[in-house]
C-alpha cells in the first residue's frame, strides 16, 4: 500500500507542477501581448501624426470643407501600407480615417477641427489612435 | 530488475527535463519582455528629441537652413530650444557606420549621433545605438529631391534592436527584439505659409 501512496504523491506533484507551468506561461504571454500592443499603438499614433503634418500646411478652406470636391478626406477611409527596413522587409497595413468640421470664425481667421484616426489590425483586438488638431486659416 | 527503481529514474528524468524546459522558457520570456520594454522606452525618448529638432529646422535662422543632407546625415541650423542660452545653433544628426556599438553582442547596431544643445548652456553629442537610420527628402510636389533648396518634407525611419538576443533559433542564430518607427516632418520654417 505504501507504494501506491507514493505513486499518488508523485502524480499530485506533477499535476501541481503542470498547473504552475501553464499559469506562468499565460502570465508571460499576457505581458508579451501588452508590450506588442504598446509597440503597435505607438506606430498608429505616429501614422495619424503624419497625416496631421500635411494638414498643418493647408491654406485653402475648400480642403477642409466636407461638401467640396477638394476635400482633403474625400478618399478616406483608406488602407495605407507602410514599409520599414533597409530592403522594405517589414510592412504594416494602417487604416486611416479622418474628417474636419468648421468651428468658428473671427474677422481675420476661420478655425476647423480636424480629426485623424489610424487603425491597425495587426493585433487582436485592433488598436485605434485618434489625433485631433485645430487648423486656423487666414481669410 | 527492480521495476520500482527503474520507474523512479524514468519519472525523475522526465521531471528534470520538464523543469529544465520550463526554466529555459521563463528565461526567454523574461528577456523578451525586458527587451521589448527597453526598446519602446528608448524609441520614445529618441522620437521626442528628434521630433523637437526636426520641427525647428530653420526656426529663427537665415534662409536655406539645411547645410548638409544625405540618407544617414542631416545638418541644419535652428533655435531648437526656447529656454536655453543659445540662439540659432547648428544641429547634426548622423548615423556613423564607422562607429559600431561594441558594448553589445548585436553586430547590427551603430551609433546615431546627435550634436547640438544638450542643456541650457552646453553643446554636446548624444550617441544612440540603432540598427537603421534613414532620411528621405521631398520637394513641395511630393517628389524625391536632391536639391538642398527644394527640401520641404523629410521622412525619417528608425529601427531599434535590443543589444542582446532574447532567444536563439534552431541553427543558433540570435534573435533580437526589433522596434520600427517612421515619421514625416514638414517644418514650418521651410514651408513658408505667409
Amino acid at each position: 500500500m505504501n507504494d501506491y501512496s507514493e505513486l499518488f504523491y508523485t502524480i499530485g506533484a506533477m499535476l501541481v507542477f503542470a498547473l504552475f507551468t501553464v499559469s506562468s506561461g499565460r502570465s508571460f504571454r499576457a505581458t508579451t501581448d501588452q508590450i506588442i500592443r504598446s509597440d503597435v499603438e505607438f506606430r498608429t499614433i505616429t501614422n495619424a501624426q503624419n497625416e496631421i503634418e500635411h494638414i498643418r500646411l493647408i491654406t485653402d478652406d475648400t480642403e477642409l470643407d466636407s461638401t467640396s470636391s477638394n476635400y482633403y478626406f474625400r478618399t478616406f477611409p483608406h488602407v495605407k501600407t507602410v514599409e520599414y527596413g533597409r530592403n522594405h522587409e517589414f510592412s504594416e497595413d494602417i487604416i486611416l480615417k479622418g474628417h474636419s468640421y468648421f468651428l468658428d470664425e473671427t474677422p481675420l481667421v476661420r478655425r476647423y477641427k480636424v480629426s485623424v484616426t489610424a487603425e491597425s489590425k495587426a493585433v487582436v483586438p485592433k488598436i485605434q489612435s485618434t489625433v485631433e488638431f485645430i487648423k486656423t486659416i487666414r481669410k | 530488475m527492480n521495476v520500482g527503481l527503474l520507474t523512479s529514474f524514468l519519472v525523475a528524468g522526465l521531471m528534470t527535463l520538464s523543469i529544465y524546459s520550463f526554466n529555459r522558457s521563463v528565461n526567454e520570456n523574461t528577456r523578451e519582455a525586458i527587451s521589448g520594454s527597453n526598446n519602446l522606452e528608448r524609441l520614445s525618448e529618441v522620437a521626442e528629441l528628434l521630433s523637437n529638432d526636426f520641427n525647428k529646422i530653420g526656426f529663427r535662422a537665415p534662409v536655406n537652413p539645411i547645410n548638409t543632407f544625405s540618407a544617414e546625415e542631416l545638418r541644419f541650423v535652428g533655435d531648437v530650444y526656447n529656454n536655453d542660452n543659445f540662439d540659432t545653433t547648428s544641429v547634426r544628426w548622423f548615423w556613423d557606420l564607422n562607429d559600431p556599438v561594441t558594448a553589445t553582442s548585436n553586430p547590427n547596431d551603430f551609433y546615431l549621433k546627435r550634436t547640438g544643445p544638450v542643456s541650457e548652456s552646453t553643446l554636446g553629442e548624444i550617441k544612440i545605438p540603432v540598427t537603421y537610420f534613414h532620411i528621405k527628402y521631398y520637394a513641395g510636389d511630393g517628389s524625391i529631391t536632391t536639391e538642398r533648396r527644394n527640401i520641404r518634407k523629410l521622412e525619417v525611419e528608425l529601427v531599434f534592436e535590443s543589444g542582446e538576443p532574447y532567444r536563439y533559433k534552431a541553427d543558433d542564430t540570435p534573435v533580437f527584439y526589433r522596434t520600427v518607427w517612421k515619421r514625416i516632418f514638414l517644418p514650418s520654417n521651410i514651408n513658408l505659409l505667409f
